[in-house]
């Protein structure tokens, strides 16, 4: 009999999955170790494991700690302080997940995001300045009149405002609120394009005005004490005058000149840049400064998430490095993607850029940032684990499998399960999430047939 | 190529000032006094800090503040290294044979290892060869350096009492700071595996070498993981080419197929590979450094982000900012003259 069941992608995908043994056996032990991660307090509640933090106390202290694993009531031991160590590993199992779940998930969408902006505006340079006299602006004149001029003088206004009269925190935010009524210009149908460039040159006026003013003040208060001394040198005296004719020069240039940037370059150099960082002491440095306690954003994070401000703060920080990856992949990927005919079909049918991007090309990008995602969970979870290890991550007590091992590095002759407990957890589930995506690659590949 | 090379080089400028200008911008969310400290030299002026902040600007504006450290940066004075107790730039130098010889013993056999490993495993497809590297591959890619370097510190030399932890017997050290003060014993290189050779102390080679065999082992085992991933597919993609069907149509023996024609092309990738590992040895060797006890750049940088001692840590940011910059360098300029088909204008 033919069969007529309908085999999506998908369920092809699933299928090629499930031949792959260790993937599957992979995917049991996350879900079991979710699933552990979940149930801990309730697991707490119900007797069946202590306190992660709960300490003996009694006359005889010295006789609960150190217990080796098998002992009844704690049957992986427990450690130097005598506290279990089947619930700390399970406890810090929640950290990892969430840590690693955390950052994949908001790398990838960030990643995926630029990249995909990236990808699909590559070559086609945004017209990002367009001077009063410049024939661009002219020519919207010519289209707009009174009305483009209004415009401007309001994105001119308000960027001044922002810039001069307000915080950095409520200037990023009227930033925001700007681009967002370019962007509801735009949409308004007739004139609404014209009018929403006009808001934004007006506004790119502004940053130019800016850039010129900072330079002047830069060099004016890197010159101002010794000018009062009267002992600059002439070097630095060249530098004071080149610093305002630099200003005047362009601010000549605002008034006729262009600028294009290509988004793709901009985002391209900052890839670049921040793949030629080097990565852990950068994480070092980050993470030291986020929780010395006595700087702004220590006590901002402190103020924001309390006890977990560390798990905050890691998080924040892979974050950062996370999505470099996933950006680099996605724009390849639609770099190809949107040179295929259907982008092309969808571009001839007047489909808007925004909907080809999320609905069109992205899609069909979707098997690599599945395996791209699932990766970075491993990888995530591996360096959470080494900056708590060095001390750098998430802070005692609360208890992850890094810290857990620094501890135990002191006792590792006396008392080795205290190491070997969590350094197995760690190798498990991140060779776990490796081999789901091992298995994901090779599944959600169409060119592999079943 | 050459002025290419050059230009690249002449753009390290750019990449350092970049590079300080971050770290620079990311002091500023530290109160001042907790960043006078930068401009220590001695022990005696931690006492006048308040002094200190005047005399530095430390609360005037940041771009104020980067033209000062800029100024102090140019004339070689990279600020006081709370970690060492002595001069920034003093600190690395002191520091960076220890890190150098780490990482000058394990990079050629991880590269070499790990090509070798690949090579066997993409020639051996899917029989049990293949499946146990590739199954080593993935488990020592998901073992955290850590992990390991714990393991083989309990195992290896706390169970089997082989090799050494630190970087040399604490009787040797001892031995050889009196020798050194004495003149009987001179630092040539730094690197003590070397020096005891120039000395003619075989004892020190031997020593020093004894005390690198873990730290090594760690490093090659984490980073080899990666790079026989990378071969092993290379190869793959590399052998399924037509012009290797043409080779074995010609009839070329199997060895010469594998060795002179698939696996030459194939190693294109591993350079690119080879240069950013420069950056994971650095990272690495942090973590390295830490569990094995060698006072090298990764255990002095670590240090300094404890005690958030601010000079340290942006002299260890640039000096790898360096390292890697110039490893990319390295990189570009080898795959130009491996791959013709690769050309820079």
């Amino acid at each position: 009999m033919a069969q007529n069941r309908i085999e999506t992608p998908w369920t092809l995908a699933w299928r090629r999955f499930r031949r792959h043994r260790m993937a599957i056996f992979s995917l049991g032990i996350i879900i079991l170790l979710v699933a552990l991660a979940l149930s801990a307090p309730l697991l707490v509640r119900l007797g069946w494991i202590p306190d992660p933090n709960l300490q003996p106390e009694g006359p005889n202290l010295a006789a609960s700690y150190f217990l080796p694993p098998g002992t009844p009531g704690h049957p992986l031991g427990t450690d130097e302080l005598g506290r279990d160590v089947l619930s700390r590993l399970i406890y810090g199992g929640r950290i990892s997940l969430l840590v690693g779940f955390t950052v994949a998930l908001s790398s990838v969408l960030i990643g995926t995001l630029v990249g995909a902006i990236a990808g699909y505006f590559a070559g086609r340079a945004f017209l990002f300045f367009a001077g009063p006299a410049s024939p661009t602006y002219r020519e919207l004149l010519g289209r707009g009149g009174l009305a483009v001029v209004l415009l401007s003088l309001v994105g001119l206004g308000t960027a001044l405002y922002l810039f001069y009269r307000t915080e950095p925190g409520t200037a990023l935010l009227g930033f925001a609120g700007a681009l967002l009524a370019a962007y509801l210009l735009n949409r308004l149908p007739g004139l609404g394009e014209k009018l929403a460039r006009a808001l934004w040159y007006g506004f790119s006026w502004a940053l130019l005005l800016g850039f010129a003013g900072l330079i002047v003040d830069v060099a004016r208060t890197l010159a101002e004490p010794g000018m009062a001394r009267g002992d600059l040198s002439p070097i630095e005296l060249a530098g004071y005058y080149l610093a305002h004719l630099g200003a005047l020069a362009l601010l000549a240039f605002g008034v006729v000149g262009r600028i294009a940037l290509d988004v793709d370059v901009v985002i391209s150099r900052i890839i670049d840049f921040m793949l030629s960082l080097p990565g852990l002491p950068i994480l070092l440095v980050l993470s030291a400064f986020m929780r010395n306690p006595e700087s702004a954003l220590g006590k901002l994070t402190a103020s924001l998430f309390g006890e977990a401000a560390s798990v905050a703060i890691i998080i924040l920080i892979l974050v950062v490095f996370g999505w470099i990856t996933t950006a680099r992949i996605v724009r390849g990927l639609i770099l190809s993607l949107r040179e295929q005919e259907f982008t092309l079909a969808a571009q001839a049918l007047g489909v808007s850029e925004t909907r080809i991007v999320f609905r069109h090309l992205v899609p069909n990008a979707i098997a690599p940032i599945i395996v791209d995602a699932t990766l970075q969970v491993g990888l995530a979870i591996l360096v959470e684990a080494g900056l708590s290890f060095l001390g750098f991550g998430i802070q005692p007590p609360v208890a992850t499998w890094g810290n857990m091992l620094t501890g135990a590095q002191d006792y590792i002759f006396y008392a080795p399960h205290l190491a070997i407990f969590p350094g197995l957890a760690i190798l498990l589930t991140v060779l776990a999430f490796n081999y789901v995506g091992d298995g994901l690659r090779d599944a959600l590949d169409p060119r592999s047939r079943v | 190529m050459l002025v290419y090379a050059i230009r690249r080089v002449l753009q390290l400028p750019i990449v350092l000032f970049v590079v300080s200008v971050v770290i620079v911008g990311l002091l500023q969310f530290l109160p001042p006094t907790a960043r006078a400290a930068a401009y220590v030299k001695s022990e005696q002026q931690l006492a006048h800090i308040d002094e200190i902040i005047k005399q530095y600007n430390l609360d005037a504006p940041f771009y104020v503040q980067y033209w000062t450290w800029l100024k102090n940066a140019l004339k070689g004075n990279l600020g006081f290294s709370r970690v060492d107790k002595k001069p920034v730039l003093e600190a690395i130098a002191t520091r960076l044979p220890v890190s150098a010889e780490l990482v000058l013993y394990a990079f050629l056999p991880t590269l070499l290892f790990s090509i070798w490993l690949g090579t066997l495993a993409a020639i051996h497809r899917d029989r049990f060869l293949d499946q146990l590297i590739r199954v080593l591959a993935v488990v020592f890619w998901s073992l955290p350096t850590f992990v390991l370097g714990i393991a083989l510190v309990a195992v290896v030399y706390g169970y089997l009492k082989l090799f050494g932890i630190g970087r040399l017997p604490p009787d040797l050290i001892i031995q050889l700071a009196q020798q050194a003060n004495a003149g009987e014993f001179r630092y040539y290189t730094g690197l003590l595996s070397l020096d005891g050779l120039l000395n003619g102390r075989l004892d020190v080679t031997l020593a020093a070498l004894k005390h690198l065999v873990l730290p090594t082992i760690t490093l090659i085992l984490v980073l080899g993981a990666q790079i026989v991933r990378v071969m092993r597919s290379s190869m793959l993609d590399e052998l399924g080419k037509d012009y290797v069907r043409t080779a074995r149509a010609k009839g070329l023996p199997e060895k010469v197929v594998h060795y002179k024609h698939a696996r030459r092309n194939a190693l294109i990738p591993v350079i690119t590979l080879a240069g950013l590992m420069f950056a994971f040895m650095l990272n690495g060797v942090v973590i390295t450094e830490t569990i094995f006890n060698l006072p090298g750049l990764g255990q002095w940088a670590a240090a300094a982000a404890v005690q958030l001692d601010q000079p340290s840590i942006l002299g260890f940011a640039l000096f790898t900012a360096l390292i890697v910059a110039l490893a990319n360098i390295a990189v570009d300029v080898l795959y130009a003259l491996v791959d013709p088909r690769i050309r820079y204008e």
